[in-house]
């Protein structure tokens, strides 16, 4: 029972797109197998357990309990629903994601000093790194900087003090991730490799140059398109960026970026 | 568990939906709420892998086969094994429910182990994946494969002594469990009923635990602060101890954790190496995927037996290599 639902909720998240939240990407088709699966063997294993339970109940009723098969069966029986006690905890996840799915990992580990690390450095070499082993990048092309990821700024910012990004026009997306910064906000973006418990947040303060308080009020995990131009890469290896523009935006199917392997 | 209880769970979780929702949605609840999504949903396609191969080998493979395929000397039998765990690419949550096949199949349980905390760490998805997050840095990958052979065959070599010595402390329970199991089964009817059996019964006995380790290491995750493993960062050999503590609590895939590893700059390649290696062997989530598996009292002496062997090691070739 509990392995059919589970099943159900597997190949539910990998329809529905849902499992983008949790785990990288290329585990789509992977969840789909398993909860096919999952739903094959729930069945299989639903249809036994009714069926011993009707094998046993006329047994019962021919009277003939001292029966050695019958004693077989209720052990069968008996055995299962006694399998059944860790497993039942599955319900758990699967009630989750049926009642209330979570909307992927928020700006929670952005902000506060948690073990997740790696909470806010990057991939590409922040958080005390050498310079000798940065990656160095070839000039962006305009189709790159209109979907620039965080964590190519990040890395760029950081190859000869962002000479490609200089005076290029970029377009961002992410959340954001705290409260205002000198008249603009803090946006970021997880990158994950598996899963979201393996993510790493790429941050970039955001600035408008024109009035230092343009930017619509925004609240927190409130995704946005940012449009702006690179200033610097901040003394803490936060690159800086003016806005000419931030919209607000509902988040993507993905929330998290991919690094290129 | 009657059915009921599990319907009655449901249903009150579905009449008092917007309640909980309103729970669920405060930030540190719903970052918790997502890592240990992530852990559970990661693991169910390697699950469901390990699950089916484990109730193949009880449907299909002759009881008598693997015993005699591998070698019935320890010293041998423990090395080939480990080595023999480089042929499965998956992560550890597929290896679990096989290796403990192979004990019911008449495997010398310290072989399986040494299959069983190989496997993960030395196969080939996992070492291209660590070349590619240590570029240029090919020592760390032999560093890596070092380190995990090392560590399993010690671990292996380890349990057969205490096996030989005090069953009551490491084989004893455990062959008596599976003997149970083993009875039962036989009993049952053709290979689809025993694949079918063993399937779901290593898939709840270990997915059930799953949930329990995934909520502890989403848990730690969520409220340990960073500042207490930065304070470990200058330490010399605590460093190394630290990054093993944190590959524990962060229970990541071993696919996965090279990439985290790389990340952590301010640590010394021995305690990264340290990181690689007690990841893949033992974190919350693996322990209590084991203790679904083999029972708790196996993981009570095999965990802290498997993260000291494997700190061990990984300090050993961090110095010989690194």
């Amino acid at each position: 029972m509990v392995t059919l639902l589970l099943g159900i909720v597997t190949v539910r998240i990998a329809v529905q797109g849902t499992y983008q939240r949790f785990v990288r990407v290329g585990m789509g088709p992977w969840l789909m197998i398993a909860g096919v699966l999952l739903c094959g063997l729930g069945l299989v294993t639903v249809a036994r357990w009714y069926r011993s339970l009707s094998e046993l109940g006329r047994q019962r009723s021919d009277g003939d309990i001292h029966d050695h098969h019958a004693d077989d069966l209720r052990d069968g029986v008996h055995e299962h629903a006694h399998r059944l006690s860790p497993g039942w905890l599955l319900v758990v996840p699967v009630a989750m994601l049926l009642v209330s799915p979570p909307a992927g990992l928020n700006s929670y580990f952005v902000t506060r000093d948690s073990a997740m690390a790696l909470g806010a450095s990057s991939p590409t070499g922040a958080g005390g790194g050498t310079s000798q082993d940065l990656p160095t990048f070839p000039p962006l092309t305009t189709a790159e900087a209109a979907h620039l990821t965080l964590l190519e700024l990040t890395g760029r910012a950081l190859d000869r003090k962002g000479a490609t990004l200089a005076g290029r026009p970029l377009t961002l997306i992410g959340f954001v991730a705290g409260d205002r910064v000198d008249g603009g906000f803090m946006l970021a973006r997880y990158a994950i490799f598996c899963c979201a418990a393996d993510a790493l947040a790429s941050r970039v303060r955001v600035l408008n140059p024109a009035t230092g308080q343009a930017v619509p009020p925004l609240r927190r995990d409130q995704w946005v398109r940012v449009r702006g131009v690179f200033v610097t890469l901040d003394a803490d290896d936060v690159p800086r960026l003016t806005a000419t523009d931030v919209t607000p935006i509902d988040g993507p199917d993905n929330p998290y970026e991919q690094p290129t392997l | 568990m009657p059915l009921w209880i599990v319907g009655a769970l449901l249903v009150s979780a579905l009449v008092a939906r917007d309640r909980l929702a309103g729970v669920l949605s405060t930030p540190v609840v719903a970052a918790w709420q997502t890592v240990f999504m992530a852990l559970v949903v990661q693991a169910v396609p390697f699950l469901v892998l390990g699950v089916v191969v484990s109730g193949a080998i009880a449907a299909v493979v002759p009881a008598t086969l693997l015993a005699r395929a591998v070698p019935s000397r320890v010293v041998l039998a423990v090395p080939v094994a480990a080595i023999a765990g480089a042929a499965l690419p998956a992560c550890e949550c597929a290896s679990v429910p096989i290796a403990r096949r192979l004990v019911d199949r008449g495997v010398t349980p310290a072989a399986a182990l040494a299959f069983l905390l190989a496997s993960p760490a030395i196969n080939p998805v996992v070492l291209v994946a660590t070349a590619v997050a240590f570029p240029g840095r090919p020592a760390m990958v032999l560093a890596r494969l070092a380190a995990g052979l090392l560590a399993s065959v010690v671990v292996g070599l380890v349990w057969a002594a205490l096996d030989g010595g005090n069953r009551a402390v490491a084989g004893g329970f455990l062959t008596r469990r599976l003997d149970q199991r083993r009875a039962l089964q036989e009993r049952g009817g053709g290979p689809w009923t025993t694949f079918t059996a063993t399937a779901e019964h290593d898939l709840l006995s270990a997915g059930g635990l799953l949930v329990v380790g995934a909520a502890a290491a989403a848990t730690l995750q969520t409220v340990v602060p960073r500042s207490v493993l930065a304070s470990f960062a200058g330490a010399g050999w605590g460093s190394v101890v630290a990054l093993g503590l944190l590959a524990v609590v962060l229970a990541l895939c071993s696919e996965a954790d090279a990439f985290v590893a790389a990340s952590l700059r301010m640590f010394s390649p021995t305690a990264q190496l340290a990181f690689l290696t007690v990841g893949p062997m033992i974190d919350l989530k693996l322990a209590a995927l084991q203790a679904g598996a083999f029972g708790r009292r196996f993981v009570a002496v095999f965990a802290p037996l498997t993260f000291v062997t494997a700190v061990a090691s990984a300090a050993i070739i961090g110095l010989v290599l690194l």
